[in-house]
């Protein structure tokens, strides 16, 4: 039998912190979310400018996320990859419009709650808000790394490390998004593409 | 000179700053010198060990700092802290810190902190503490996206427009630091040197 959004959540949640899935406040705060939510392959979870933003628990399916950067550019992110909570980290943290999309390239299944709801009910408990905090240090850590990555690591083995993790990105994101996430220009990336 | 209300306030600017606009009032009544530390510091390294605290939020009052870690054993320098930047500890917090990370004192430096475990501070103002570690913790991530996304843009023009911002730091950041911080070689460093000095 399926599992029902609230648990789907609980165990994503029971794996990253090592709780039991039965644990009170995670399946409460696993209520709030709203769900499933189905998309179809190009389908936005959503848009640059939303006035609305909801922080995703993505359940099935694969996509990216692009940032628009300063410059009016817009730059690959990160993937979109089941097990993964993914949102506007801008708009999260001071509401306004979303500088950010995010688009499936396969059919998905997610969950969402507003960043609204999140921030109350984070606030208002502080079992869960000790969970996010220790979940949020490890990714204060991922992000660093992705930083050095970019900046530090040899740039043909980057591109291949990627293309072994989504295969196809090429096809899914254009040359300059990929490029900027690299922080290469277009035709050192089509470069890289090229020799690897 | 700052006097010890004027960091206060400078802190306290900061904060509201950090935090999301609906919460920006649970600072209103708060009076944060009791809970404040200050912390000077010369040219060195500055861990967490230093500043005897856990956990805590803070404002750069004077001086200049980089933030440097280690990658594959070889360093990198992600950014700069200078006058009236937030800083967070966060980053360089010993328990989670796979990348060696620590910050590099260029510039003697003088800073203000709030820390955010104090268990008095708590007490007297639960919700606006929790806000604040809430919002502190997001924003260490974002901290990191900013810097990503600086990396996105061109390099020349960005790198231009830095070190035209930043010519202050030309005389205390050496140039392999400048250079590994703007992923530029030593070589355009130097060239885009000469173009921020000359436009102005």
């Amino acid at each position: 039998m399926a599992k029902t959004g609230e648990k789907v959540i609980a165990t994503r949640l029971s794996q990253m912190t090592g709780l039991p899935e039965d644990t009170d406040f995670l399946l409460d705060f696993a209520e709030q979310f709203e769900g499933p939510i189905h998309f179809e392959a190009n389908e936005q979870l959503w848009s640059t400018g939303d006035r609305v933003g909801y922080l995703w628990y993505i359940h099935f399916g694969y996509g990216f996320d692009r940032i628009l950067l300063e410059d009016g550019t817009k730059m690959l992110n990160g993937m979109t990859e089941p097990g993964l909570f993914v949102c506007d980290e801008k708009s999260l943290l001071w509401g306004g419009l979303s500088k950010t999309d995010c688009i499936m390239y396969t059919p998905g299944t997610a969950y969402r709650i507003s960043h609204n709801a999140w921030r109350d009910y984070v606030l208002n408990n502080e079992q869960m808000r000790n969970v996010l905090l220790n979940i949020n240090a490890h990714f204060v850590q991922m992000r660093k790394l992705r930083l050095l990555k970019m900046k530090m690591m040899d740039k043909v083995a980057y591109w291949k490390y990627i293309q072994d993790r989504f295969p196809g990105i090429e096809k899914y994101c254009s040359q300059t998004e990929i490029a900027k996430y690299f922080g290469v220009s277009k035709s050192t990336m089509h470069r890289i593409m090229k020799s690897s | 000179m700052t006097l010890p209300n004027e960091k206060s306030t400078l802190l306290k600017d900061k904060l509201r700053n950090l935090l999301h606009p609906s919460q920006i009032e649970l600072l209103n009544n708060v009076r944060l010198s009791p809970y404040i530390h200050h912390l000077q510091r010369d040219k060195g390294v500055l861990s967490t060990a230093d500043f005897g605290i856990h956990e805590f939020v803070g404002v750069i009052v004077r001086g200049t700092l980089g933030v440097k870690h280690d990658f594959e054993t070889r360093g990198a320098i992600t950014h700069f802290y200078q006058k009236g930047d937030l800083i967070l500890s966060l980053e360089i917090d010993e328990a989670l810190n796979r990348q060696g990370t620590f910050w590099q004192i260029y510039e003697e430096v003088d800073i203000v902190l709030l820390p955010l475990q104090s268990k008095q501070w708590q007490s007297d103002y639960p919700q606006c503490s929790s806000t604040l570690i809430t919002q502190a913790s997001l924003m260490a991530a974002y901290v990191y996206q900013k810097h990503i996304n600086n990396l996105g843009l061109d390099r020349k023009s960005y790198s231009v427009n830095w070190l035209r911002e930043n010519k202050r730091l030309l005389g205390l950041v050496p140039r392999a630091d400048l250079a590994n911080y703007l992923d530029i070689s030593k070589t355009s460093l130097k060239s885009f040197i000469k173009i921020a000095l000359l436009d102005g």
